[in-house]
């Protein structure tokens, strides 16, 4: 195993304060749960099992919120909550609650699913210097975040909610609303011409590069060019790319978008099926130089209606590494 | 689902053999997409399978497509009905049959036919079931490489898992998912991975055998009885320089290889065949003659051409052993080098453990008397087999002194073994005690 970390890391990254909150964490483990949630940083296999399915059908590394006492279930959030922004953690919230609306109003399989079902694992030793990752998971949701000193990667990341909308008590939650409500912005803006370019020749029933698809190859660039677009709509392609970006703790994530606005000129955007929010198989990419985002809707047996499976990568730095797959 | 809720299906997707080539590379993969065994909630993922059957002139595949994927990759609904109707089966084999070809390693492109047509529910999906066939232009299946692209190029989120199995019998093995990264796969062909466990098992016939079959190896230790010894007027007598034991060893093992190594050639490939009961007396009157001549030396250097030329019938009986193997020209020489590596293993193995107490006891008195019943007790076998063997008798009242040679052939070596050193140094403390001048 050669992963090695020389991806192009975004800055200014809250290294400490996650260190800080990773030991704490740790040191609420009994020895058991310790080894139970802690991974060499080189396990390269381990680290690539985060999934879309919920963990009874994909087993996840590290260990489940439902094994935690209170107090360590406290710091396993504090960590994520460090990781993230403030957007970010209630986006995971989010989808944490579609999965227990999943467990009671679900066709089936409901002991499947529910808030507790989430894992944290830790590759590495916390360090301001050397390399480490946390990864937090579950049905839906994918964080992998690598730290190397004030440098971090936040990708392969994945996001996703089934069922797209729903009400707990008396409030609507939609836990893709703003990612998915950018992305189609950027699309329905396309005048006709545009669409034709930017419309994909193959269907899609799913994203692309979900789990399991690590090997660092990307499909080819295909679409319409943003250099195409106008000012107004190159803000919304960055607005769609920021909801993104965003779910990381702000001073990186600003580092990273830097990055990706730098590179807008270069990056595409495509659509296949169709460009309705509850289309069979609507499908919407952004494909830059380094950035890769796609949002789908899908299907399930579990709810009559479509999803949503949604994920950012980073060609050059997911896990942190130009070269995941070693 | 293509869900959350949906789970990986490969579980159905054939079963996957330990140690196939392919299946290490891809077996990670498989299981980071599609995770362990799917809960009793979940539901499998919609995902094509290409079942290969590899036969030897032809290649035949059973190729399922789920109708929902079918669907999403024609922009159309597909029912287990409609997906039947006469145009539109006959416009998917034609599709099918574009998207999937076989090419071997001279690029000679496979001619691919695509028939059937029937609607099977899998995992709880409706699938339409097509039959493919690649046949090579050369008549005879070898390594392939595979291309297949059907759905995948239409609908670039779909998977295909693509099996094989050889012999049309038995699991199919996973060798692939092929998707949107991969749309093509290298196949081998049976005869290629059996040639190394082919020379394997070979060796362990050869070790088998010629362990547990007591005639060969009595003959072998009939013939080891007077190599420390000079054949002078028709007696025994001992060698004046011990090193030419050893190479009167080394001449009687290689006539004994050298005989058995060519009718086992020839009888391997069928051009020499002779009855069974003749090879299996014939073996048997071997052993009685290298025992009377252990006795008694019935031409100088009797044991070299008496191994040399009794070598060629045991070489027939190892030869018609060989059907146990099943053999085809193309690994027919590698079993043949097997298999005789490993009678040759098992001979040096009883040359090592008889000879350095037979050269030890043979500068013992003893030794005439030693050499004269271990020949007779030989000769008694042999004869014993030779009568069964020829119709004579129909039992053989001493087999089970027989099946004790092979049986402990450790605990006889040992004990021969210590019978030598005791032998030698009874004797040495005898000349020691003796007065000397």
């Amino acid at each position: 195993m050669d992963l090695n970390t020389d991806g192009e890391n975004a800055s200014g990254a809250n290294t400490p304060e996650v260190v800080a909150t990773v030991e704490a964490f740790l040191k609420t483990l009994s020895a058991d749960q310790k080894s139970t949630a802690t991974f060499d940083f080189t396990d390269n296999q381990s680290r690539q099992t985060w999934s879309n399915y919920p963990a009874a059908t994909v087993p996840r590394k590290g260990i489940a919120l439902s094994d935690l006492g209170d107090e360590s279930k406290t710091a396993a959030l504090a960590v994520v909550k460090t990781m993230l922004s403030a957007e970010g953690y209630s986006q995971v919230e989010a989808i944490q609650s579609a999965d227990d609306w999943l467990k009671a109003n679900s066709d089936g399989g409901n002991s499947d699913f529910g808030d507790e079902n989430y894992y944290l694992a830790v590759y590495g030793t916390p360090s301001t210097t050397d390399p480490f990752m946390v990864q937090f998971g579950g049905h839906h949701l994918a964080r992998n975040y690598t730290y190397k000193g004030a440098t971090a990667s936040f990708t392969p990341a994945f996001t996703g909610t089934e069922p797209k909308s729903f009400t707990v008590g008396n409030t609507t939650v939609e836990p893709l609303k703003e990612k998915a409500g950018t992305a189609f912005a950027v699309f329905n803006s396309l005048s006709s011409d545009q669409d034709a370019k930017a419309k994909l020749s193959a269907n899609l029933t799913d994203i692309l590069m979900g789990p399991g698809v690590d090997s660092g190859k990307f499909p080819a660039s295909e679409g319409l060019l943003v250099s195409e677009l106008s000012e107004q709509q190159k803000q919304l392609v960055l607005s769609a790319i920021a909801e993104w970006v965003n779910d990381a703790a702000p001073d990186a994530a600003a580092s990273l978008l830097e990055t990706y606005k730098s590179q807008l000129d270069q990056t595409r955007i495509a659509y296949a099926g169709s460009k309705t929010v509850d289309g069979e198989n609507t499908y919407l990419r952004i494909d830059g130089p380094h950035v890769w985002i796609e949002l789908i809707n899908t299907r399930s047996r579990s709810t009559p209606n479509v999803h949503y499976h949604g994920v950012i990568r980073d060609k050059n730095d997911d896990y942190g590494s130009t070269n995941p797959s070693a | 689902m293509r869900s959350a809720t949906d789970s990986p299906g490969a579980g159905g997707r054939g079963t996957p053999r330990p140690g196939r080539r392919f299946l290490a590379v891809l077996g990670v993969l498989i299981t980071l997409v599609l995770g362990g065994a799917p809960p009793a909630s979940a539901h499998p993922i919609s995902t094509s399978a290409v079942l290969l059957d590899l036969g030897a002139d032809e290649v035949t595949a059973k190729i399922e497509l789920p109708l929902d994927e079918l669907g999403s990759a024609f922009g159309r609904t597909y029912t287990p009905s409609n997906v039947l109707d006469p145009a539109t089966i006959t416009g998917l084999r034609s599709y099918v049959r574009a998207h999937m070809s076989a090419t071997d390693p001279g690029d000679r492109t496979w001619v691919t036919t695509v028939t059937g047509g029937m609607v099977e529910n899998i995992d709880g999906i409706d699938h339409l079931v097509l039959d493919a066939t690649l046949t090579p232009s050369t008549g005879t299946v070898g390594d392939f490489t595979l291309d297949y692209d059907a759905v995948i190029d239409r609908l670039a989120s779909h998977r295909v898992f693509v099996s094989a199995r050889w012999g049309h019998s038995g699991d199919y093995t996973t060798l692939v998912m092929l998707s949107w990264q991969r749309q093509s796969v290298p196949v081998v062909s049976a005869a290629a991975p059996a040639s190394t466990d082919g020379f394997l098992s070979a060796v362990q016939l050869g070790v088998e055998h010629i362990s547990g079959g007591s005639d060969h190896l009595l003959f072998l230790i009939m013939l080891l009885l007077p190599a420390p010894l000079l054949a002078k007027r028709h007696r025994w007598v001992p060698r004046t320089d011990p090193r030419r034991a050893g190479w009167r060893v080394v001449h009687v093992v290689t006539a004994f290889a050298i005989g058995h190594s060519i009718t086992l050639a020839l009888g391997a490939l069928g051009l020499v065949h002779l009855p069974t009961r003749l090879v299996e007396s014939g073996i048997a009157l071997s052993v009685l003659v290298s025992a009377i001549h252990a006795i008694r030396p019935l031409v100088r250097r009797g044991e070299v051409l008496i191994a040399g030329t009794f070598g060629l019938l045991h070489g027939l009986a190892f030869a018609a052993l060989l059907g146990e193997l099943d053999l085809s020209r193309a690994n027919l020489v590698v079993t043949l080098l097997g298999f005789n590596a490993g009678i040759e293993l098992t001979q040096l193995l009883v040359v090592a453990l008889v000879m350095p107490s037979l050269i030890m006891l043979s500068r013992t008195v003893i030794y005439p008397y030693w050499r004269i019943g271990v020949a007779a007790l030989g000769a008694l076998l042999a004869a014993a087999w030779l009568a069964e063997r020829t119709g004579i008798t129909s039992t053989n009242p001493v087999e089970p002194v027989s099946d004790v040679l092979v049986d402990h052939p450790l605990v006889l070596a040992a004990g021969f073994a210590a019978l030598a050193l005791t032998a030698v140094t009874t004797q040495r403390i005898r000349a020691s005690a003796r007065p000397s001048g």
